[in-house]
């Protein structure tokens, strides 16, 4: 399937839907260009979009940051660090990542100040979606 | 520990004095270290989990207890490797336009430190030729955050993306004998056949890479063993061969020069520049690197 780089106007657009959604900075893309497979938007350096490799096999470039119009954990991890986080305690943490319900609320479950994934509504309190 | 004799022979030759120092050392397990995986955190602060600074990298520490299962782990805050794993892309030092060239990259630590230093501009061409070491290179870039590396699946012998590069790390593939504190069962595979072996491959894939380095490029080469055959002779045919010079490399730290001779035989000049680190030097795995610029 063939890549189709995002241009400023539709890159612009994607990061509006971000921060309408999840409260996130619109510039969280600023320096990486972004392109579009399928269903799949990849974040990469500019450089690295640039670079003509005949007769490589490209395995991939860049890291995927949204997924079936989500965003994906490790795109949350590097790019959604100015979302509204809800920080979670080292032992919250651990069970939110072994997938339990956590007393709090909140779309992004953090720790350290770093997100680490998206979270739903569940029991009353938030859950890793 | 039980060396199979050759290298044991070896070793006795190149450390002389230091040899049971060296051996003690080797019965022990490495000091746990990681690197604060600066793409994603300020190494402050995680000070936390610091032990003590590695002397060849601002953003790497000997740590106060493991750190492989850890939530920073998950998060990708921080990569846990062995020390002497971060002094290559350290000594490569890459810079943000740079066009880098990681000809054996998988796992991926060393290409996601590239990436840091590089602050995840320019672009790393990140390649491994095996398919199931490079599911563990993408997750482990991933899961760092790294957005300029391509991922690449060639024969690094036959690699030849029609570019050349600013720099090129190559952390070959060898016989392992620097790992023997964390893997003692390497030393059962070991042997002076393994070690030919790996010394022709390393030098095809040395040769590859010069062919494609910028004029004033430079190459970092580093391996995890101790065979003169596998470090000094592939450095020594990359300067005769194919016109590399050697660089010094530099830092405040435990070293030992590269061997400028063996088995009668005597390595290009400058070959003193090189650096061996054993694991008596600096609590680490034991260790190869030379810098080379074209």
């Amino acid at each position: 399937m063939k890549a189709k780089i995002l241009n400023s106007r539709d890159k612009k657009r994607l990061a509006l839907n971000l921060a309408e959604e999840y409260g996130v900075s619109k510039d969280l893309f600023a320096g990486l260009e972004l392109y579009q497979i399928g269903g799949e938007i990849w974040a990469a350096s500019r450089d690295c979009l640039t670079r003509e490799l005949p007769g490589v096999r490209i395995d991939s470039a860049g890291l995927q940051v949204m997924r079936a119009g989500k965003p994906t954990i490790h795109g949350i991890q590097l790019l959604f660090k100015s979302a509204e986080l809800t920080e979670l305690t080292p032992e919250e943490a651990e069970a939110f990542i072994r997938g339990e319900t956590i007393g709090k609320k909140g779309l992004i479950a953090s720790y350290r100040r770093h997100p680490l994934a998206l979270a739903k509504e569940k029991d009353g309190g938030m859950a890793r979606a | 520990m039980h060396l199979p004799a050759e290298l044991d022979g070896s070793l006795r030759l190149m450390l002389g004095g230091e040899y049971d120092g060296f051996l003690e050392c080797c019965g022990k397990k490495p000091r746990e270290s990681y690197r604060v995986n600066t793409l994603k955190a300020e190494v402050e602060e995680l000070s936390d989990l610091a032990a003590e600074e590695i002397p060849w990298c601002p953003a790497g520490f000997y740590s106060k207890k493991p750190l492989g299962c850890t939530i920073e782990h998950f998060l990708g805050l921080i990569y846990v490797e062995d020390a002497s794993s971060m002094l290559p892309p350290e000594v490569l030092a890459p810079g943000p336009e740079d066009t880098v060239l990681d000809l054996a990259a998988a796992p991926g630590g060393k290409t996601t430190h590239l990436a840091a230093l590089m602050g995840n501009r320019g672009c790393i061409i990140a390649n491994d030729p095996d398919p199931r070491r490079l599911k563990t290179l993408r997750f482990n870039l991933n899961r760092l955050g790294v957005a300029n590396a391509v991922v690449t699946s060639s024969d690094g012998i036959r690699f030849k993306p029609n570019m050349l590069f600013d720099r090129i790390l190559l952390d070959a593939p060898c016989s392992n004998g620097g790992q023997l504190r964390d893997n003692p069962e390497a030393l059962t595979t070991w042997s002076k056949s393994k070690v030919k072996r790996c010394s022709e491959l390393q030098k095809k894939l040395i040769g590859n890479a010069a062919s494609m380095l910028k004029k004033d490029g430079v190459l970092v080469y580093s391996t995890c063993t101790f065979s003169p055959e596998e470090n000094e002779g592939v450095v020594d045919h990359a300067v005769e061969e194919h016109g590399l010079t050697i660089e010094p490399v530099n830092g405040c730290y435990k070293k030992h020069a590269g061997l400028t001779e063996w088995n009668a035989r005597r390595f290009a000049k400058g070959m003193e520049d090189t650096v061996r680190l054993y694991p008596h030097d600096n609590d680490t795995a034991g260790f190869y690197l030379a810098k080379l610029r074209k």
